[in-house]
């Protein structure tokens, strides 16, 4: 109770507040609080200062890489339509990858999982390669004959992080070895056999590629 | 007082079936394209922070969010791509970076970012009209002086001892007073919302 008197003081007073043990009764409280403190008139603008002093950390070159990419016109549009779509409240196209891999843990899927954002749809046009990096999870998202799939990017025989390899490969930088876009092994030097990469359930939704990955 | 209740019970519910009629602005605008992340930000900026904002209702937390949003977003973003996948990609950024804040924070999600919901309004000029209308509600459907120390406090900014004054109790009682209120307001909202989640 102490501490959600102070969060709440902490709200009025427009000072960063201080976590405490949310019991559920408090959270109640406190989105409500949170909901008459964004009510009060005229606080909701963001300072000037801080608009103009963010737009100066993104337009330093480390923070906001400008390369465009060539993109196919055509593809664009279809996926900003399919995005436009999505947004009005059609979701979700989840496409799980096929069987066709050697057999591996199969498709990840943590106990506790999030849709994670990875990239804009429109910018995973056919045949591209995204890597992201969700934290937990590292990989690579595809899109391939129209569909969707995500595979982790560790290498399954002792952890390193792979690469892209001329747009159609991921390289394991420590042993070379090679895998499919789908996380099928194509070809190693170990003298045992390793699994493929584990899959990832991906979809999209809102105009957005979004991989499973663990909320942990 | 009680016409945001009707209002928001017209709107089709989270798990609507049907896909809802094309309501979102997001269509006007389906051809436009930016012109570079500069115009990205300018044109999203405020629309993001204010959301963060309402969510978290406190500047240095909304600051932060916000920077968050665009320090990740921006980068794999083409301009290319039209306004409206722009802005639904930065929707999701924002909701990402808002739940991480709650694990992060109170170890629980508070409030949440509903995509559909927010991208209906994220294409047109801010107003207040509708959060004042809903906080008007929620008030309304209080005692007289719960109300009135909820709104000395939130509403008009004035320091627990003012609130007191204003009242003709004691800071004791005024804080007693404004704890008691919070938790009834509380109730209110949750009772009405067994069948709309507020913000989720």
């Amino acid at each position: 109770m102490k501490g959600l008197r102070r969060y709440v003081e902490d709200l009025l007073k427009g000072r960063r507040p201080r976590s405490f043990p949310v019991e559920e009764a408090d959270a109640d409280a406190l989105r409500l609080a949170i909901e008459l403190r964004a009510a009060r008139p005229g606080s909701d603008a963001p300072r000037e200062e801080f608009v103009a002093d963010l737009h100066r950390r993104l337009a330093e070159p480390d923070n906001v890489a400008r390369a465009p990419m060539p993109v196919g016109r055509r593809l664009v549009l279809g996926g900003a339509l399919a995005g436009v779509g999505a947004v009005a409240g059609v979701t979700i196209d989840r496409a799980i990858t096929g069987g066709e891999t050697p057999p591996s843990d199969g498709t990840m899927t943590p106990d506790s999982g999030r849709w994670h954002p990875v990239v804009a749809a429109a910018d995973l046009p056919d045949g591209a390669v995204h890597s992201f990096d969700a934290g937990s999870t590292t990989g690579f998202v595809t899109r391939d004959g129209g569909r969707l799939r995500a595979v982790s990017g560790v290498c399954t025989h002792q952890g390193c992080r792979l690469h892209v390899e001329g747009g159609a490969r991921l390289r394991c930088p420590c042993h070379q070895a090679l895998f499919a876009l789908n996380g099928a092994v194509l070809h190693h030097r170990l003298p045992a056999p390793i699994p493929a990469l584990p899959r990832l359930a991906v979809r999209e939704a809102g105009g957005v590629v979004q991989v499973y990955v663990s909320s942990a | 007082m009680n016409r945001w209740i009707p209002g928001r019970r017209e709107r089709p519910g989270p798990d609507a079936e049907t896909p809802p009629e094309p309501r979102t602005p997001l269509r006007l605008v389906e051809g436009e394209t930016y012109t570079g992340w500069e115009a990205i930000y300018l044109d999203n900026v405020h629309r993001i922070y204010r959301l963060m904002f309402s969510k978290v209702g406190n500047r240095p937390d909304a600051e932060d969010l916000t920077a968050e949003v665009f320090l990740s977003a921006l980068r794999p973003l083409r301009t290319s791509a039209s306004v409206g996948e722009v802005r639904a990609y930065l929707l999701a950024t924002a909701r990402s970076v808002l739940a991480a804040h709650w694990r992060r924070t109170l170890g629980q999600e508070i409030t949440a970012i509903d995509i559909e919901r927010v991208a209906a309004d994220f294409g047109r000029p801010p107003e207040a009209g509708r959060s004042a209308e809903r906080v008007a509600g929620i008030l309304a459907a209080l005692p007289d002086r719960y109300r009135r120390v909820l709104e000395l406090r939130f509403l008009r900014s004035y320091t627990i001892r003012e609130a007191a004054r204003e009242l003709g109790v004691s800071v004791g009682n005024a804080k007693v007073l404004q704890h008691r209120a919070l938790r009834l307001a509380a109730e209110v909202v949750r009772e009405d919302h067994s069948d709309d989640r507020m913000g989720r």
